[in-house]
C-alpha cells in the first residue's frame, strides 16, 4: 500500500460510517431527484383503441342479436325500417358515451393525454398504459340495462 | 459498490429518457388568432360585395319577368322578352359563381399562410421543449387543458406575433355580366 492510500484509509477508518460514504449519498440522492423530476415532467399517455372498442362491446353484440331475431319476426318493411332505424339510434347512444367514459378515466388516471395506438405508434412512443378494456368494461356497465326497442 | 453505482446509472438514463409529447388544441383558431379573425371579416366583405354587385340586377330582372305576366305586349314579343331574361339570369348566376370560386380560391391561399405559420411555430415549440412531439388536439380522444403540456395559449401568442394578419387577394377577372 501506498504511503497516500495509506493516510486515506487511516482517516476513512476514522470517520463514523455515515461520513465515509457521504459521497454516495449525495450522488444517490441527486440521481433520485433527478429521476422524479424527469417522471413529473414526463406526459402521461394512454391508449385506447376505439375501433377495438366497437369490436368488442358486449352491449353492442347484445343489441345486433337482439335486432336480428325481431328482424326475423318482423311481418312487414315498416316494421323492419323501425328495428334499423332503433339498432342505429342505439348505437350511436352507447359509443356517443365513449368519450365522456375515456374522459372519465383519463381524469381518474391523472392522464395528460389519452390517442389511439396508431398515433403512438406513428410517433414511436413506445410501451404506454393500453386502457381499452376499462373502457369496455365501463361502457358495458353502464349499458347493461340497454334493450332494443323498435321505432314506431 | 459497483450495484449502486449501477443503480446511480439507471436513475440518470431513466431521467434522459423522459418522454415529453406536447399538445395544442386550435380549435377556437377563428377567434384566437388575429390573422384568421381578420380573414374571415375580409371573406364577409367580399361576399357582401359580390351580393350588392349582383343581386340588383338579379331582382331587376325577375321583376320585368313577372311584370310581363301583366304587359300589353305582344305573345311572341314576350315570349322572346322572356328568353332574352332567362338568358340574362343564367349568364348572372354563372359569373356570380364563378366571383365567389375566386374568393374560395384567395381564401384557401390566405389560410395556407396561416397554416406554413402554424407549422413553423408548432415545430419551433417542439424543439425548444425537446418534445418528442406535439400533436394536435384532433389527434387525440382526450387532452388535460392547461396542463404543462397543453401550448396552446403559447402557440396562439406566437402567431399572432410573428402573422398578425393576413390579406385577402381575390383575383378578379373583368365583369362577365353588363
Amino acid at each position: 500500500m501506498s504511503a497516500r492510500a495509506g493516510i486515506r484509509e487511516h482517516r476513512m477508518a476514522r470517520s463514523p460510517w455515515p461520513w465515509r460514504h457521504l459521497w454516495l449519498g449525495v450522488v444517490l440522492t441527486l440521481a433520485c431527484s433527478g429521476a422524479l423530476a424527469a417522471d413529473a415532467a414526463r406526459t402521461v399517455i394512454l391508449l385506447v383503441d376505439s375501433a377495438r372498442v366497437e369490436r368488442e362491446l358486449k352491449v353492442l353484440e347484445r343489441l345486433s342479436e337482439a335486432h336480428r331475431a325481431a328482424l326475423k319476426k318482423a311481418p312487414n318493411a315498416q316494421q323492419r325500417e323501425g328495428l334499423d332505424l332503433a339498432l342505429e339510434l342505439q348505437r350511436s347512444e352507447v359509443l356517443g358515451a365513449l368519450s365522456e367514459v375515456v374522459t372519465e378515466i383519463a381524469k381518474a388516471r391523472t392522464a395528460d393525454l389519452v390517442i389511439e395506438p396508431s398515433v403512438a405508434r406513428r410517433l414511436e412512443l413506445g410501451k404506454l398504459a393500453d386502457v381499452t378494456p376499462e373502457v369496455i368494461a365501463a361502457l358495458d356497465t353502464r349499458y347493461a340495462d340497454l334493450k332494443l326497442e323498435s321505432l314506431p | 459498490m459497483k450495484v449502486l453505482l449501477a443503480f446511480c446509472a439507471l436513475l440518470c438514463a431513466s431521467a434522459a429518457s423522459a418522454q415529453v409529447v406536447l399538445y395544442v388544441d386550435l380549435g377556437d383558431a377563428y377567434t384566437r388568432s388575429d390573422a384568421l379573425a381578420g380573414l374571415l371579416r375580409q371573406v364577409d366583405e367580399e361576399l357582401g360585395r359580390i351580393r350588392d354587385e349582383y343581386q340588383p340586377r338579379e331582382q331587376a330582372l325577375r321583376a320585368d319577368l313577372a311584370a310581363l305576366r301583366t304587359s300589353r305586349m305582344s305573345e311572341e314579343a314576350k315570349q322572346t322578352r322572356r328568353v332574352e331574361i332567362a338568358r340574362e339570369l343564367q349568364k348572372l348566376a354563372q359569373a356570380r359563381e364563378a366571383a365567389q370560386e375566386l374568393l374560395a380560391q384567395a381564401n384557401a391561399r390566405a389560410i395556407a399562410q396561416v397554416d406554413a405559420a402554424l407549422r413553423s411555430i408548432k415545430e419551433q415549440v417542439r424543439a425548444e421543449a425537446r418534445a418528442v412531439a406535439l400533436l394536435d388536439a384532433q389527434e387525440t380522444l382526450y387532452l388535460r387543458r392547461g396542463g404543462s403540456f397543453d401550448r396552446t395559449d403559447e402557440v396562439y401568442r406566437r402567431l399572432n406575433e410573428q402573422l398578425p394578419e393576413v390579406v385577402l387577394r381575390v383575383h378578379r377577372r373583368p365583369a362577365a355580366a353588363s
